[in-house]
């Protein structure tokens, strides 16, 4: 496959798409080459939403979507020759053995590699010929990512491939994941609610709340920056609210999501800060003050 | 990249895999009626049944691809909406085709046996075929328009009407209304220079190409209504 030359692989500008009784707002945000994004948000957030703009499934209102610095208009086979997804749902009958999938696909897409489709198989147990009814969760997953990968594409796109699986599985999953950006032209975007996943594999993180981006950082600056502390309920009513990203309640006091780590220990020198994880902020941040 | 013809054959294929079974199940039926049909010397069933055959097994793939929302994954791959679309029209064109074929040697041997209407009814397969075009270009079209689960009402409202309008007819009308058509025909000498067996011909030649054009329009229809549907 002849390799793109492209500064980032995803590039959104301004995208909004409003449903009856949804609206995805002004998301922008830009998936570098040779990088991995995490897109993080509870459910309904909009995350399947931005994948299926990016796959033409959906047509944005508004707003520009540019895939390996080429703008995205419309239905284009040739945009989506260099893309492999996993979707959460579509995909086979599930009758259909891998060896079939095969055969329908080398006709279908320009890219693919019979080859490393085998070796993929071989190396994940699923070449033994069995139906994809008859596989477990985890089986149907990798044949998913399997066919994906099996055209060498450019681009992954991944909503969450990995929900289901069990701590094995998914370890294997990431693991593909990581041998897959060895190619420095290559760039994942990962839409999953297992932020320990993501911890372990992404480079960036974009966050989709109710619709709208909360933040698209580099994983790294996010955990070096935000931090939380936990307090008593008078502590924590003495912080200014823009001292904080979010706060939640319990039993012994309050757990609150300071976004600036340095400058609220300069503010506040006694205040123990534990690091914060990237569930800490997902699920904190969830609870921002309006 | 893939030319269309490869990736409208790849998708056929997905068709056939997924129907293989009821493929199976198809040739049981053929196999029984064909040979029930055979030894009651009613060549007419195995005809009926060949033509539910075409008409189902696309209606069937359209529900598996339902089922399994394929078009939402298929819409991932480098494949067209278009491209999509000409494969469900072709596999049901040749489905259709491919049924007919199989009733030229049944019907062959059918008239070997003794069976009086046998080539009569083999000469209607093409009539019978334009039929089965116009009746896929309705049904694929309402499939695209309204999903498996209400187009089958389309389907079945299609196939119905004319025949109740037609059992109707044979209890209110007298049966020499109908011997007089048949007298009419048999004596009629269309458009002045033409006999029977060749304006017959020429009909039978008419309704494959009423049906084809039919088809061709439902395929551009659906092509239309798929470029601005969102999965």
């Amino acid at each position: 496959m002849k390799q793109m030359t492209y500064e980032n692989a995803i590039e959104l500008e301004g995208l909004s798409k409003s449903f009856d009784d949804f609206q995805l707002k002004d998301i922008s945000f830009a998936l570098p080459r040779g990088t991995i994004m995490g897109l993080i948000g509870e459910n309904g957030a909009g995350k399947t939403t931005t994948i299926k703009l990016l796959l033409s499934l959906l047509r944005p209102d508004s707003g520009t979507i540019r895939l390996f610095d080429r703008p995205l208009n419309g239905d284009d086979p040739y945009l989506r020759s260099c893309i492999g997804s996993v979707l959460d749902q579509g995909f086979f009958y599930e009758e259909l053995t891998p060896k079939q999938m095969a055969n329908v696909l080398r006709r279908c897409h320009p890219h693919w590699d019979d080859r490393y489709f085998a070796q993929l198989l071989d190396r994940f147990g699923l070449s033994d010929g069995k139906r994809c009814k008859d596989m477990s969760r985890g089986m149907k997953a990798k044949l998913k990512l399997t066919l994906a990968m099996a055209p060498h594409p450019q681009l992954l796109l991944l909503d969450e491939p990995t929900s289901g699986l069990d701590p094995v599985a998914r370890s294997e999953f990431l693991d593909l994941l990581q041998e897959f950006m060895q190619d420095e032209n290559c760039s994942i975007l990962l839409s999953s609610h297992i932020t320990s996943d993501l911890e372990r594999i992404a480079d960036y993180i974009t966050y989709i709340h109710q619709g709208r981006l909360l933040f698209s950082e580099e994983t790294t600056s996010l955990l070096e920056n935000y931090a939380v502390y936990r307090c008593g309920w008078e502590d924590f009513q003495q912080l200014s609210a823009c001292q904080y990203a979010g706060y939640r309640k319990n039993a012994f006091g309050c757990d609150v999501l300071i976004q600036n780590r340095d400058s609220f220990t300069q503010e506040h020198p006694d205040a123990v800060l534990d690091p914060a994880s990237l569930e800490d902020i997902m699920t904190l941040h969830a609870q921002r003050p309006q | 990249m893939n030319t269309t013809f490869s990736t409208v054959l790849g998708l056929m294929l997905k068709d056939i895999y997924n129907l293989k079974k009821s493929l199976k199940i198809f040739i049981i039926f053929i196999l029984f009626y064909g040979g029930f049909a055979l030894l009651s010397q009613q060549s007419s069933l195995v005809v009926a049944l060949m033509t539910t055959i075409s008409i189902m097994l696309p209606v069937s793939a359209f529900s598996y691809d339902h089922a399994c929302h394929w078009t939402d994954y298929a819409l991932t791959l480098p494949v067209s909406r278009r491209q999509m679309i000409t494969a469900r029209y072709a596999f049901s064109c040749i489905s259709a085709v491919g049924c007919h074929l199989i009733l030229i040697p049944v019907l062959f041997i059918a008239s070997r046996m003794g069976s009086d209407d046998a080539m009569e009814t083999m000469a209607a397969i093409p009539v019978t075929l334009g039929v089965i075009f116009l009746i896929l270009a309705v049904s694929n079209g309402a499939i695209y328009r309204f999903g498996p689960e209400r187009g089958r009402f389309v389907l079945f409202a299609v196939c119905m009407i004319p025949v109740g309008v037609a059992l109707i007819a044979t209890r209110i009308l007298p049966l020499s209304v109908f011997q007089s058509i048949r007298q009419w025909f048999v004596t009629q000498t269309f458009f002045g220079f033409l006999s029977l067996t060749t304006a017959l011909l020429l009909g039978s030649a008419l309704i494959v190409a009423v049906g084809l054009i039919a088809l061709v329009i439902s395929w551009w229809m659906s092509c239309r209504l798929m470029e601005r549907q969102e999965f």
